[in-house]
C-alpha cells in the first residue's frame, strides 16, 4: 500500500492565532479517511493546506508522491476538493460552470459528460440549466459533488459534505465514496460533525483539537486507546475532546 | 407608513457593506451628495444649451401659414418633444432596474417573513431602482428649468410640481408593468438590460445636447413633425407642455391618473408573491453544448458581460469619443478623453471582474493553473476591449477626416495604459482587503478611487497624450507652433516625444507587475 497523502510537521498561523500545529498525516490508497473535531479545531485549515489552496507556514504536504511546493498544478489536476461553502460563480449556469472546469482540468469531453449525466441521475439534479445564483445551497452542494466526482480523481477532499443534503442524496454521496473507494482505489479524506457517518463509513478516523491531533486510527483502535471496548464513537469523541464536561452542562440546563 | 418608514431606515443603513478599514458607511448625506453632483453636471452642460434653444425657437419668425397652434411657438413644441424622451428614458431605465430589485431573493426572503403588506415592500425595493435613476432626475431637472424660465412668473411656481409629476407618471406605470411582469423575467435578465439601457442614458444625453445645437434652423418638414407631436392629444408629453402653460384640466389628469395607477399597483401587489423566477429553466439538458469552448478567457468574458453595470464601463469611452469626434471634427481631444476614461474604467472593469474570483471562494485556488492566470486573462479582457475601440476611433477618424496614419503608433501605447490600469485596478482591490471580509462586492473607496483616477491620468498622460500630441503637431499648425514655442529643436521634442511614452510605459509596467504580485502571493498565505 502506497501512501497518497502525506502531510509532516503541518503548521499553520494566522496572525497570532495557531490554526493548526506539529500536523503529522498519511493516508494510504482507496482508504476514506474522517477528520473529526470541534468547531474551530483547524479543520478546514488542514484541508485547504493539503489540497494547495493555503501554504503551510511551516511542514510539508505531498500528495500522490508529489511534493505540493514544486508540482502544485501536477497535484491539483488529480485531486478534488468540495469546500464547505458551495460557492462557484454566480452569473455562470451550472453546466456551463461544468464545462469551464472540463475545459481546465483537460478532461475528455464525450467522457466526462457522459459521467456528470450518470451522477445528476443519481442526485436527482434536474437544474443545470439554470444560473448557480439561483440555486438553493442544498443544490449548489449537489453541483459542486457532481462537478468534483465527473472527474474521476484520484484523491478527494471533502469538507463537511452531508451539510446542506437531503437524506436521500446523503445516501447517494455515503454509496458513492465507498463505491469509489472500493472500485477505483480513490483515496478520500473528508470531515464530518456527523459521527454515525465517520462510524460506518471510515477506515480510519483522525480527531483533531485545538490544532493538534489528539488520536487516530481505526474504530478499534481508539476504543482499544481509551479503554472502553463498547464505548460508540460518540462517547469516544466527546471524551477525547472534553465532552466531560457535558453531564454538568445537561444537568445546569435541566435546572 | 410607520413600517415604510422603518423599512427605509433600515435600508438607508444598509446601503454599503461597511469598509474594512475606516469602518464608514454610506450615508443618506452622501447619496444627497452623489444626486447634486449629478444635477450639477448635467445641469451645467444642459441648461445653457437648452436655454438659448429654447430661446431662439421662441423667437424663430414663421410663415404666415404655419401650422402651429395659436398661443404656441416653436420652443414649446420642442419642448414637448424633449419631455417625451425624458420620459422614455425614465421608464426604460427605472423598470428593468425595478423588476431586478424585485427578483432578488436574498433580501426578498427576508423581507417576505415581515408582517409587512407587499404592496409596501414593491415601493420599498423601488428605492433602489429610484436611487439608481438618480442620472435620469438630474437630466429633469435642467430641461425644466431652462423651459419654464421662459414662462416668467408662472413658470418659476409651476416647474418644481411639473417635475414632481412628469416624474411620477412613468413611475408608477413602472411599478405596474413591474408588479405585473414580476415572476415572470428572470434576475439575471434584467439586470442585463438595466446595464445595457445605462448606457442609452448617456447616448440620449449626449443625442439631445447634439439634436438642440441642430435644430436652430428647422426644416419644414421637422416643423410639421413637432406640430403633430407636440399636439397629439394621445401622448402624455403633451398634457405636461398643457399643464406647464397653466391648462387645469391637464394637471388633473396628470395627477389623477398618478394617483389611480398608483392604487391599481398597490392593490395588484397585495396579491402577488413576488418570489423570483428561475431562468426559464427546462429540465432536459436539451440547450446544453458541452462542445463550447470554455477556457478561463471565455468565462471571465461570459460572467463579465452578465454584469449589469460592465455594459456600460466597456462602452461609454467609444460611445464618448464617436460622438466628440462627429462634433468636434478633430481627434485629438476625443482620444485623450477617451484614453482617461477607458483607463480609469479599465480598473473598474478588474474590480467587477475579480468579485466574482472572491464570492466564490477558495474553489478558484482549487483549479489546476496558476492563480495569477486569472487575474490575466482579465486584465487582457480588458485591454482588448479598450484597444480595439481606441483602434476603431482611429481608424475611423482616418478614413472620415484625414488624420495622420502615424496615430496608430499610439495604439500600442494606449494597450499598454489600459494594461497598467487594469493592474492597478486588481491591486487596489487586494490591498483594500474588502473582499476578505464578506464584502467581495465592494467597489473601491472613494480615497482610493481618487488616486487611482489620478495615476491612471499620469500614465495616460505619459503614454497618450505626449504622444499624441507629438503626432498630431504634423498635421496641426497651431499645435506645432505652440510645441516649438516650449523647445525649439526638432531633434529634442522627437526625442522626449519617444522617451517619455517609453519610459512611463517601462516603469509603469514594472512596477505595477510588482505590487499586484506581492498582493497575489498575500493571499495564498492566509485568507
Ligand atoms: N483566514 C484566517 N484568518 C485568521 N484566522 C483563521 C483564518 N482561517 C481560520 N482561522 C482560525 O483558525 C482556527 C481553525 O479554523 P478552521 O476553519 O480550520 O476550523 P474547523 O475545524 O474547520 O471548524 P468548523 O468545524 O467550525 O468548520 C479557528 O480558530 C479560526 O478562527
Ligand atoms: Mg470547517
Amino acid at each position: 500500500m502506497s501512501e497518497i497523502i502525506q502531510a509532516e510537521n503541518l503548521k499553520k498561523v494566522f496572525g497570532k492565532k495557531v490554526a493548526v500545529e506539529d500536523l503529522n498525516l498519511n493516508v494510504t490508497s482507496g482508504e476514506i479517511y474522517g477528520f473529526l473535531g470541534p468547531n474551530g479545531a483547524g479543520k478546514t485549515t488542514t484541508i485547504k493546506m493539503l489540497t494547495g489552496i493555503l501554504m503551510p507556514t511551516e511542514g510539508s504536504v505531498r500528495i500522490l508522491d508529489l511534493d505540493m511546493t514544486t508540482d502544485e498544478i501536477k497535484i491539483k489536476r488529480k485531486i478534488a476538493f468540495v469546500p464547505d461553502e458551495p460557492k462557484m460563480y454566480d452569473n455562470l449556469k451550472g453546466w456551463e460552470f461544468a464545462n469551464f472546469l472540463m475545459e481546465i482540468y483537460g478532461l475528455d469531453k464525450e467522457e466526462t459528460v457522459k459521467r456528470l449525466d450518470d451522477i445528476c441521475k443519481a442526485f436527482e439534479i434536474d437544474f443545470l440549466e439554470k444560473y448557480i445564483s439561483d440555486y438553493s445551497h442544498g443544490m449548489r452542494q449537489k453541483l459542486m459533488l457532481a462537478v468534483s466526482l465527473m472527474r474521476k480523481p484520484k484523491v478527494l477532499f471533502l469538507d463537511e459534505p452531508t451539510v446542506g443534503l437531503d437524506a436521500r442524496s446523503a445516501k447517494i454521496l455515503k454509496l458513492w465514496l465507498r463505491k469509489m473507494a472500493d472500485e477505483n482505489e480513490t483515496t478520500i479524506f473528508m470531515t464530518t460533525h456527523v459521527l454515525e457517518i465517520a462510524e460506518k463509513m471510515c477506515d480510519r478516523i483522525g480527531i483533531i483539537k485545538d490544532g493538534k491531533l489528539i488520536a487516530e486510527g481505526t474504530l478499534e483502535e481508539l476504543r482499544k486507546k481509551s479503554g472502553k471496548t463498547t464505548d460508540s464513537l460518540e462517547d469516544l469523541f466527546l471524551e477525547l475532546t472534553g465532552g466531560a464536561e457535558f453531564g454538568d452542562i445537561i444537568e445546569q440546563l435541566n435546572d | 407608513m410607520r413600517e415604510f418608514g422603518i423599512l427605509i431606515k433600515y435600508r438607508l443603513m444598509n446601503f454599503s457593506p461597511p469598509k474594512m478599514k475606516g469602518g464608514r458607511r454610506t450615508n443618506p448625506k452622501m447619496m444627497i451628495l452623489y444626486f447634486i453632483i449629478f444635477v450639477a453636471i448635467f445641469g451645467i452642460s444642459l441648461f445653457p444649451v437648452m436655454s438659448s434653444a429654447f430661446d431662439q425657437l421662441a423667437s424663430l419668425e414663421l410663415g404666415p401659414n404655419s401650422l402651429i397652434p395659436s398661443g404656441y411657438n416653436l420652443a414649446d413644441l420642442f419642448f414637448a418633444l424633449v419631455v417625451f424622451i425624458l420620459m422614455a428614458v425614465m421608464l426604460m431605465n427605472f423598470l428593468p432596474y425595478l423588476i431586478y430589485s424585485l427578483s432578488d431573493e436574498t433580501e426578498l426572503a427576508f423581507l417576505r417573513t415581515l408582517p409587512v403588506s407587499k404592496g409596501i415592500l414593491l415601493v420599498y425595493k423601488s428605492v433602489d431602482a429610484i436611487i439608481s435613476s438618480f442620472m435620469t432626475i438630474a437630466m429633469f431637472i435642467p430641461v425644466f428649468l431652462a423651459y419654464m424660465f421662459t414662462k416668467g412668473v408662472m413658470g418659476y411656481v409651476l416647474v418644481l410640481p411639473l417635475i414632481i409629476v412628469t416624474y411620477a407618471l412613468p413611475l408608477v406605470i413602472s411599478f405596474l408593468i413591474a408588479c405585473l411582469l414580476s415572476g415572470k423575467i428572470s434576475a439575471v435578465t434584467s439586470k442585463k438590460i438595466s446595464g445595457i439601457l445605462v448606457l442609452l442614458d448617456v447616448v440620449i444625453f449626449l443625442g439631445l445636447i447634439y439634436m438642440t445645437s441642430m435644430i436652430r434652423n428647422p426644416s419644414e418638414k421637422l416643423i410639421d413633425f413637432f406640430v403633430s407631436f407636440g399636439t397629439n392629444e394621445l401622448i402624455p408629453s403633451t398634457w405636461v407642455l398643457k399643464a406647464a402653460n397653466g391648462s387645469l384640466i391637464d394637471w388633473l389628469l396628470l395627477i389623477v391618473l398618478v394617483i389611480w395607477i398608483f392604487r391599481i399597483t398597490f392593490r395588484i401587489a397585495n396579491k402577488k408573491a413576488f418570489e423570483g423566477a428561475g431562468s426559464g429553466s427546462s429540465r432536459t439538458w436539451g440547450k446544453v453544448n458541452f462542445n463550447k469552448k470554455m477556457g478561463v478567457m471565455q468565462k471571465d468574458f461570459k460572467i463579465l458581460s452578465r454584469e449589469g453595470n460592465s455594459m456600460f464601463f466597456m462602452f461609454y469611452p467609444i460611445i464618448l469619443g464617436a460622438l466628440m469626434m462627429f462634433v468636434s471634427q478633430d481627434i485629438l481631444m476625443p482620444t485623450i478623453f477617451m484614453v482617461i476614461i477607458a483607463s480609469f474604467y479599465s480598473s473598474q472593469l478588474m474590480v467587477i471582474q475579480l468579485a466574482p474570483e472572491f464570492t466564490s471562494w477558495p474553489i478558484p485556488l482549487s483549479f489546476p493553473i496558476k492563480f495569477k492566470s486569472l487575474f490575466e486573462s482579465k486584465i487582457k479582457i480588458v485591454m482588448g476591449v479598450f484597444t480595439l475601440e481606441y483602434m476603431l476611433i482611429l481608424v475611423v477618424g482616418m478614413i472620415f477626416y484625414g488624420f495622420n496614419p502615424l496615430s496608430l503608433l499610439t495604439i500600442i501605447t494606449a494597450g499598454i495604459t489600459f494594461y497598467v490600469s487594469a493592474k492597478l485596478g486588481a491591486y487596489f482591490y487586494l490591498s483594500s482587503g474588502a473582499f476578505k471580509a464578506g464584502a467581495q462586492m465592494k467597489r473601491l473607496g472613494t480615497k482610493q478611487v481618487l488616486i487611482l483616477e489620478l495615476v491612471t491620468i499620469l500614465i495616460a498622460f505619459g503614454t497618450i497624450i505626449v504622444p499624441g500630441v507629438y503626432l498630431n503637431s504634423f498635421s496641426s499648425e497651431g499645435l506645432n507652433e505652440w510645441l516649438h514655442g516650449i523647445i525649439n529643436n526638432d531633434t529634442i521634442l522627437a526625442v522626449i516625444a519617444i522617451a517619455i511614452p517609453v519610459l512611463v510605459s517601462f516603469f509603469s509596467l514594472r512596477i505595477t507587475s510588482k505590487k499586484l504580485n506581492s498582493e497575489i502571493k498575500k493571499i495564498k498565505e492566509g485568507m
